[in-house]
């Protein structure tokens, strides 16, 4: 995720948070009203900035969400909690009976709202669901989150997700990944996963994903450190994964003698407007880490390598071969 | 975190330079801190890393940051690594009471602990009444009109406490200024 400089906050943005603060307290043990419900959501579409801060408010909400267990509430009582007392109380409940947790939180209203996640272009997010997995989103990506009793299901709406499960002990339900090709089961992992309108892309990165393409009898495992592109008809078999499709989720393009048209599609995820490439460069091989969004990567490429940077308009940028330097 | 701001970018050269002349002082500075070499290697990279991750930093306008301002950011990733260190061991101590079939595994207890070092991170911001009412409704969950009969305040009052415990853990999960957001 890219750090926000506080700095650099506008008047807009710091007052869009006080608000969604607000909205929050309101909202929070659902006692609001339908009018006041309304109201909230006319304040929601207002603005881009509201939408954000709303959902850094989710974010921050979603965290003490993702605490399940006794064991961790109880180390953040005795750290936060005023006297010792309470934690001592806690630590009673702990050791008492076995009792796996007292899941007695309520449900939040904004919980139905989070369950569908999207980011804006040039946006990169993380958020831990409900069971501890946790969902990185991609720039320009939606997903839906739906758990009921027996399963996790996670459909990939559009763009690329990354997720690192949690194996979910108090249910033993089984997560699923859905995309517009196929289904994912992740054995303990970490992976991501691209939906290409063609085709989807997995790249797995720690344990082990079994794809299921729809093609009768055609269910391929990838190992970590292997990626499977299917979807399109093809009985593919994995090959080595590419590093970009981890690295992203830090905001970073990991760039390992890669073409230059690869990295151009990539960088043009998180633009908006046409990011090219001329023939003439586009199998220049690239090597070195390069942020993901603003302008940045653009200049250290072409630092890097013989091209230069065409900008027609601020939305039409070209990597062309460099001019010849004349007297 | 999510929202991102356009910044100009550090020139890697003026890092460079920083990196040259003061590695050698800040892992000497680091390992007094410390008081072993191992940690004070890995810190002394992490700060680097740090600068280099975040260009919008206000550190440096003028030239490469100095030693001064190193040690600044040096100085938060030593008190990011003794926060981990204190949760980690009181989250596994906390854990040697749980029977063992519902202990989490590793991995799962490595996300807690993330977790833990996050929220750790936004509390430590918040005045006393307001965590202590923030703590009551999110960790024991607690309805407001709970929460106000447990402290003895309105419940009007409580949800003044709540908004202003969230906008201060909204301002310190925006400048990321905790563990790693991913």
């Amino acid at each position: 995720m890219a750090r926000m400089d506080l700095t650099a906050m506008s008047a807009q943005e710091r007052q869009a948070f006080q608000e969604a603060a607000q909205w929050y307290a309101q909202l929070l043990d659902d006692a609001s009203s339908e009018e006041a419900r309304g109201r909230w959501r006319k304040w929601l579409s207002d603005s881009d900035a509201n939408q954000r801060a709303w959902r850094m408010a989710s974010y921050v909400g979603g965290r003490f969400d993702a605490l399940h267990d006794d064991a961790s509430r109880a180390v953040l009582s005795r750290r936060h909690a005023a006297g010792r007392r309470r934690a001592i109380k806690s630590l009673a409940l702990l050791a008492g009976a076995g009792v796996v947790s007292s899941l007695g939180v309520q449900r939040l209203p904004w919980r139905a709202w989070t369950a569908q996640q999207q980011t804006a272009r040039g946006e990169i997010r993380s958020f831990v669901a409900e069971d501890g997995s946790r969902i990185w989103l991609d720039s320009a990506s939606a997903v839906d989150i739906d758990y009921d009793a027996t399963l996790r299901r996670v459909q990939l709406r559009a763009g690329r997700m990354a997720i690192q499960t949690a194996p979910d002990p108090l249910h033993r339900r089984p997560l699923v990944v859905q995309t517009a090709h196929g289904l994912l089961r992740p054995l303990g992992t970490r992976f991501t996963v691209q939906d290409s309108g063609h085709h989807t892309l997995v790249a797995v990165f720690e344990g082990e994903v079994q794809a299921e393409s729809g093609i009768p009898d055609h269910t391929v495992r990838i190992a970590a450190g292997s990626q499977l592109r299917f979807g399109d008809g093809a009985r593919p078999a994995p090959t080595p994964a590419a590093r970009y499709l981890d690295s992203w989720r830090r905001g970073d393009f990991v760039a390992d003698e890669t073409p230059l048209s690869v990295v151009v599609d990539e960088l043009a995820r998180y633009r908006r407007g046409h990011l090219g490439c001329a023939d003439a460069v586009a199998r220049l091989r690239l090597y070195g880490v390069f942020p993901l969004v603003g302008d940045a990567a653009l200049t250290a490429i072409s630092r890097a390598l013989p091209v230069d940077v065409q900008r027609r308009t601020s939305w039409w940028v070209d990597l062309v071969a460099r001019a010849e330097v004349t007297k | 975190m999510q929202p991102t701001i356009a910044t100009d970018p550090l020139s890697p050269h003026l890092l460079e330079t920083a990196y040259r002349e003061h590695c050698g002082w800040l892992h000497g500075w680091l390992r007094r801190k410390l008081g072993n070499a191992a940690d004070a290697a890995d810190l002394a990279q992490d700060t680097f890393v740090r600068l280099l991750n975040n260009p919008a930093s206000v550190l440096f306008k003028d030239g490469p940051p100095g030693r001064g301002q190193l040690a600044l950011v040096a100085n938060g990733l030593v008190i990011n690594l003794w926060r981990r260190r204190a949760i980690e061991r009181d989250y596994l101590d906390s854990l040697a009471l749980v029977p063992q079939a519902l202990a989490p595994s590793p991995e799962a207890r490595a996300l807690i602990i993330e977790t833990l070092c996050e929220i750790d991170a936004m509390l430590e911001s918040l005045p006393g009444k307001c965590r202590q009412a923030f703590l009551l409704s999110h960790l024991e969950g607690l309805t407001c009109k709970d929460v106000a009969a447990r402290l003895g305040i309105g419940e009007s009052t409580v949800r003044k406490y709540i908004a202003q415990a969230m906008m201060q853990c909204m301002l310190v999960a925006a400048s990321g200024d905790i563990a790693d957001l991913g």
